[in-house]
């Protein structure tokens, strides 16, 4: 059986546009979930996110078949996403060394994302007290958890898409639940 | 079983990763430890909640913000794109075109005096007149084709002849086995070309 992304990759290798346009309107929901989870913010998710789809059309010649598609994206979108946090958390900690508080935690300001009115979208009460435990979490955590229990995917898919044994993925859910548990404590 | 390893048939539990076997060990630890239990629960409420987060969609023209991002097609890109959607009519035009293409480079070397004959050594030519003579005591076999001039057929030809802008002389002496022919505009000349490619086809 061939899938619908193989069939579409097919066409996009041989200059088919509309294929392409396929595979995003396939994709653009899920990979978008996982980046806004990942930076909490919507306009820099989505650039993220448009980030990855160019990524996928540059590369396409070095995907491999062998794994799933949506291993492939979402091993990108990712590894982007995991990118784009560490590259903020440098200019946070520049802002620290001018302002001087020595006291804070860069987690514990981090997990403080200034809303702004595109926040909204995400700040349902609950909607809101279940981002921002996320956003407590250092992204190797974060990624894990979101593709566990936001995008429902098995320990073996993480594993493909992480590329890391399935004991270490199971070591960081059992943490990340811990930590998310003391967060969203009643 | 203490605390610490019920612990760990938690998160086994939790992963749906354990024996019948460990769950009822679990169960028997929780009946006297509320401490575990109670932890186990808002460790289940903690999943409950990440998985009933709402879905967010991409927005609606994501798809053709980045379509307008990616690298512009090239020219062969676009070509190959028309190609495979018509594929008969760009063939038919590439067709029409080469063909008016070499059949107007053809007629355009006409200009010059050309003989085309399987003894042409038998020949006479009168240059002065622009003119090709079959000499009167002769034999000439094959085929004769003159281009841009005359020809005057004074003794025999064991063959065709063909004058193309030209006229074909038959002196009472000479005598053709074959066809004469004369052929003095493009349309006739497309049609003898025609006829010759269709007979060189049948025989």
């Amino acid at each position: 059986m061939v899938s619908i992304e193989e069939k579409l990759i097919k066409k996009i290798k041989k200059g088919d546009r509309d294929a392409f346009a396929e595979l995003v309107e396939l994709y653009k929901d899920r990979v978008f979930q996982v980046t806004l989870r990942m930076v909490g913010n919507t306009q820099e998710a989505e650039d993220i996110a448009q980030e990855t789809f160019l990524r996928v059309y540059s590369n396409l010649e070095h995907y491999d078949p062998s794994y799933k598609f949506s291993t492939w994206i979402f091993r990108i979108a990712t590894n982007l996403s995991i990118d784009h946090l560490r590259k903020r958390k440098q200019t946070y900690s520049l802002d620290k060394e001018m302002e001087g508080t020595d006291g804070l935690d860069l987690h514990e300001r981090l997990a403080d994302p200034t809303k702004g009115p595109e926040e909204i979208l995400l700040s349902g009460e609950l909607q809101g007290q279940v981002q921002s435990a996320i956003e407590t979490l250092s992204p190797k955590y974060k990624s894990i958890m979101i593709l566990r229990y936001l995008e429902d995917l098995s320990l073996t898919e993480i594993s493909d898409i992480v590329k890391l044994p399935i004991s270490t993925i199971k070591t960081r859910i059992h943490r990340g639940r811990e930590a998310l548990k003391k967060r969203l404590k009643r | 079983m203490n605390c610490h390893q019920a612990n760990r048939l938690i998160h086994a539990v939790l992963d749906e990763d354990h024996s019948f076997q460990d769950e009822q060990l679990l169960k028997e630890h929780f009946q006297h430890c509320i401490g575990c239990k109670e932890h186990f629960h808002s460790l289940q409420h903690t999943i409950v909640l990440l998985k009933s987060t709402s879905r967010l969609c991409a927005p609606s023209d994501f798809t053709e913000r980045l379509m307008a991002r990616l690298p512009r097609e090239t020219f062969i890109q676009i070509w190959v794109k028309r190609l495979q959607r018509h594929p008969f009519l760009v063939a038919a035009s590439l067709f029409v075109v080469f063909m008016a293409g070499s059949a107007n480079s053809l007629w355009s070397q006409d200009k010059q005096f050309q003989l085309t004959a399987y003894q042409p050594q038998k020949l006479e030519i009168d240059k002065d007149h622009n003119k090709v003579i079959v000499p009167a005591d002769r034999v000439v076999h094959g085929d004769i084709v003159v281009r841009n001039a005359d020809i005057s057929v004074e003794g025999q030809v064991q063959g065709n002849v063909v004058a193309i802008d030209g006229h074909i002389y038959l002196a009472s002496t000479g005598s053709v086995s074959g066809d004469k022919e004369e052929i003095n505009e493009v349309v006739e000349w497309v049609w003898y070309n025609l006829k010759r490619v269709v007979h060189q086809l049948i025989s």
